[in-house]
């Protein structure tokens, strides 16, 4: 039979177009599969060898009817006329297809094994320029990767140092008012000593005389001006204190003890309700009883402040971490978002009486100690501090 | 060298396979290779044994298949053997089992296992399991090994369709989802696969499939494309009309890979009976019996060797060929019997898909013929 009468134009074209459709779709596997099966049933080629890379590093990926590979050079070097070779790239280099047919390979059929052999060698180059694109694509990825990781470093670093700059910009500050408060207190103290003997003076001489019946109101102005000079002598007492914040002297200390004796220093009002969960099993730590008893006292004093029309004051101790744990509960009106932040800076209040060093203060020695404090509010619900102190001395 | 052909009808498993077996060796004397084909009516264990009991240490190939055909006969009840004895010869068989799990890989150990005969050219007789595995594989797998210094044929095992497993066997016991394979040589040999299918203008482009099963045709369901070309309206009808145009896929040298609809799932995809390869262009192809058996003629004319006489012809025919040609396909036969020559004994099976070669590499088919003559060198 004349296999070339055999053929229609429809089947041929039909055979192109099926060819032009082979592409590099999943795997190489895949596609030497596919390269074989279509050379087989299209063709009828007897033996298929391709091949990709060149040199050495040229390797076989997929073969029809090759039982080893020195079978494929034996054959792909005859040249016979039953045989179609078609090097890929310009000069061979991206590898080689080799076919072999039953009988001598006709014109019709070298066109079309050439165009066959064309697409193959572009679903080949498309797939190696897949694979440097892929490549490329996952260092971008990994360079993406990186620099993120770094620019996470970055920003943990900006926040510490930022973190770093504020505990110094604080701590100068503290220095700087504790200095001024120190010497402002000192240089107040005595005349404030001197104005109080003089009404205490005063006040004795009215006492005995026809003055205090004559002119009543003049003990009361008297009363008020001992209390004004009792109030100005506690604020001289707070800056001294406040210029005095030392280095803590550290001894073991049992902190029920020391939440105890803070407890008992503050009158509590008989329409706050307090309750005390202190763990009896806690360990001694290394405080300096003295100072964390004024820290104490400054917040349950806070506490019983914010709740002038009653309310329930919790106190209670645990062990968390590496710190021991003292929370004290008010259900006050709570401290506003906005001003949350601001608490344990120095000279900050919201209250009509008072500095605003107590808690500034409390933090600075607790600070001192390795600790830190916490604070959460709801404004309307009230106010929780948690004082950390390390379980291990620092 | 000598052929001996014998079939018998009995029930009784025992008496058709010793019949058959006797008569065979009766004309062909002791056998190196004995085909044994039968139909899924016998217990194939027992036919094989009394087989082997009247055939000695020859080597056998054989399955269970819906028909024999013997001489201008088709036997839908029967057990069919066949004897090629002479010193001549050099025979080799393998049974592969497992062609579900790995085809490919079923054929490549039959491959090798032919060939460490040292038998290095020849006829291969392949009759895998028609209804397991995937056969392109098993013949990839196969060819892989041995390459083109070997002609290829054979035919897929099949029954009546009541039973869901068919058999294959050699002289090494009797299997199933399995591969049987024998390497024949010493005689001169000619063989191929044709079909009288011819494509009509409808062309369509098979966009999406995955082993038999496709999903998409020119961009669509494949259901709606090609029953609204076949003018089906139901999936039956469409399955009915199938069978009269089934697919084909052209090669370079003018033939047609046929494929045959199966049936249609939910998705509109539709199964074919065979593997239909990805991204490929196909005609819907149209046969009248008249052309398939001017197709068998021709093929007849081409492969008998004119210097040589004919001693055996080995076919394996389509089943849905002999279903589609109904009355006419005894008419098939006899040509086919009358085209090689009334003296030949002609000896076949109706199988689950054919496996030849058209040119080059052998193929599995579809509602074809393929045919082996061999004779004398």
């Amino acid at each position: 039979m004349n296999r070339t009468s055999a053929v229609s134009t429809v089947a041929e074209l039909s055979i192109l177009y099926e060819i032009s459709l082979l592409r590099f779709s999943e795997s190489e596997e895949g596609f030497a599969e596919e390269v074989i099966e279509k050379a087989a049933r299209l063709f009828g080629m007897r033996r298929l060898a391709l091949l990709a890379g060149e040199g050495k590093a040229q390797r076989l990926i997929a073969s029809l009817a090759f039982r080893n590979e020195k079978d494929i050079s034996k054959l792909i070097g005859q040249n016979k006329p039953n045989q179609f070779k078609f090097d890929f790239g310009s000069d061979g280099k991206l590898g080689a297809l080799f076919m072999e047919q039953a009988h001598p390979i006709e014109n019709r059929e070298r066109r079309i094994y050439t165009f066959f052999a064309r697409q193959v060698e572009n679903a080949l180059v498309a797939a190696r320029e897949a694979a440097e694109r892929k490549r490329w694509e996952e260092e971008l990825q990994a360079t993406e990767e990186e620099l993120h990781v770094a620019n996470e470093e970055l920003r943990a670093a900006n926040e510490e140092l930022k973190e770093a700059q504020e505990q110094l910009i604080r701590s100068e500050r503290l220095a700087a008012i504790g200095q001024l408060a120190g010497g402002v207190g000192h240089e107040l103290r005595n005349p404030l000593g001197a104005i109080k003997n003089a009404v205490y003076y005063i006040k004795g001489k009215v006492a005995k005389s026809e003055l205090a019946q004559k002119e009543p109101r003049l003990t009361e102005f008297l009363d008020i001006a001992d209390d004004e000079i009792n109030s100005s002598n506690k604020i001289i007492n707070d800056l001294l204190g406040f210029s005095r914040v030392v280095k803590p002297a550290v001894s073991s200390t049992r902190i029920k003890q020391v939440i105890d004796d803070a407890l008992s220093r503050v009158p509590i009002p008989e329409n706050i309700e307090l309750t005390k969960r202190l763990d009896t099993d806690l360990n001694e730590i290394e405080v300096d009883p003295d100072q964390i008893q004024k820290v104490l006292l400054n917040i349950i004093m806070n506490a019983v402040q914010a709740m002038p029309e009653g309310g329930k004051l919790t106190v209670s101790t645990r062990e968390e971490g590496k710190f021991l744990e003292v929370e004290i509960t008010d259900t006050g009106g709570g401290i506003p978002e906005e001003t949350l932040d601001k608490i344990f800076e120095p000279l900050f209040t919201t209250r009509a009486k008072g500095i605003g060093l107590g808690l500034a203060v409390s933090k600075s020695i607790v600070d001192r100690h390795g600790g830190h404090i916490e604070v959460k509010s709801e404004v309307g619900e009230g106010t929780t501090f948690k004082v950390k102190l390390p379980l291990e001395a620092v | 060298m000598k052929f001996g052909v014998a079939c018998n009808k009995l029930d009784d498993s025992r008496e058709a396979g010793r019949k058959a077996a006797e008569g065979a060796v009766k004309v062909s004397g002791k056998p190196t290779l004995t085909f044994v084909f039968t139909t899924d009516f016998y217990d194939h264990k027992v036919v094989l044994e009394t087989v082997k009991e009247a055939v000695g240490n020859s080597k056998i190939v054989g399955f269970c298949a819906r028909g024999i055909i013997f001489a201008e006969d088709m036997l839908e009840q029967a057990v069919a053997v066949g004897t090629l004895a002479g010193a001549e010869l050099s025979v080799a068989t393998s049974l592969q089992q497992g062609i579900t799990e790995n085809s490919y890989s079923a054929g490549h150990r039959a491959g090798e296992e032919l060939l460490a005969s040292g038998i290095s050219k020849g006829l291969v007789i392949v009759l895998p399991d028609g209804f397991t595995g995937n056969k392109t594989e098993v013949i990839r797998g196969l060819y892989n090994v041995m390459g083109p210094d070997f002609i290829y044929i054979g035919g897929s095992s099949g029954g009546n369709l009541k039973s869901s497993k068919t058999y294959q066997f050699t002289e090494v016991g009797v299997k199933s989802d399995a591969l049987a394979v024998a390497l024949l040589d010493g005689m001169s040999i000619n063989a191929g696969v044709v079909h009288g299918w011819k494509p009509t203008q409808a062309l369509l482009v098979i966009t999406k499939s995955e082993g038999k099963r496709v999903y998409e045709i020119d961009g669509c369901p494949a259901f709606d494309i090609y029953s609204e070309r076949l003018g089906a309206d139901t999936v039956d009808n469409f399955i009915k009309l199938g069978k009269q145009y089934p697919l084909g896929i052209p090669d370079v040298s003018g033939n047609y890979l046929i494929r045959d609809p199966k049936s249609v799932n939910d998705d509109k995809s539709v199964n074919f009976v065979s593997e239909i390869p990805a991204n490929s262009v196909a005609n819907i192809m149209k046969g009248s019996v008249k052309d398939q058996i001017e197709a068998d003629k021709s093929l007849i004319s081409m492969i008998i060797d004119r210097n040589a006489e004919p001693q055996f012809a080995l076919v394996f025919d389509c089943i849905s060929r002999s279903l589609l040609m109904g009355k006419e396909f005894k008419k098939e036969l006899k040509i086919i019997w009358e085209s090689i020559g009334r003296e030949v004994p002609v000896f076949g099976a109706l199988t689950h898909g054919e496996i030849g070669s058209f040119v080059g590499a052998p193929m599995f088919h579809n509602k074809t013929l393929a045919l082996a003559v061999l004779s004398s060198k």
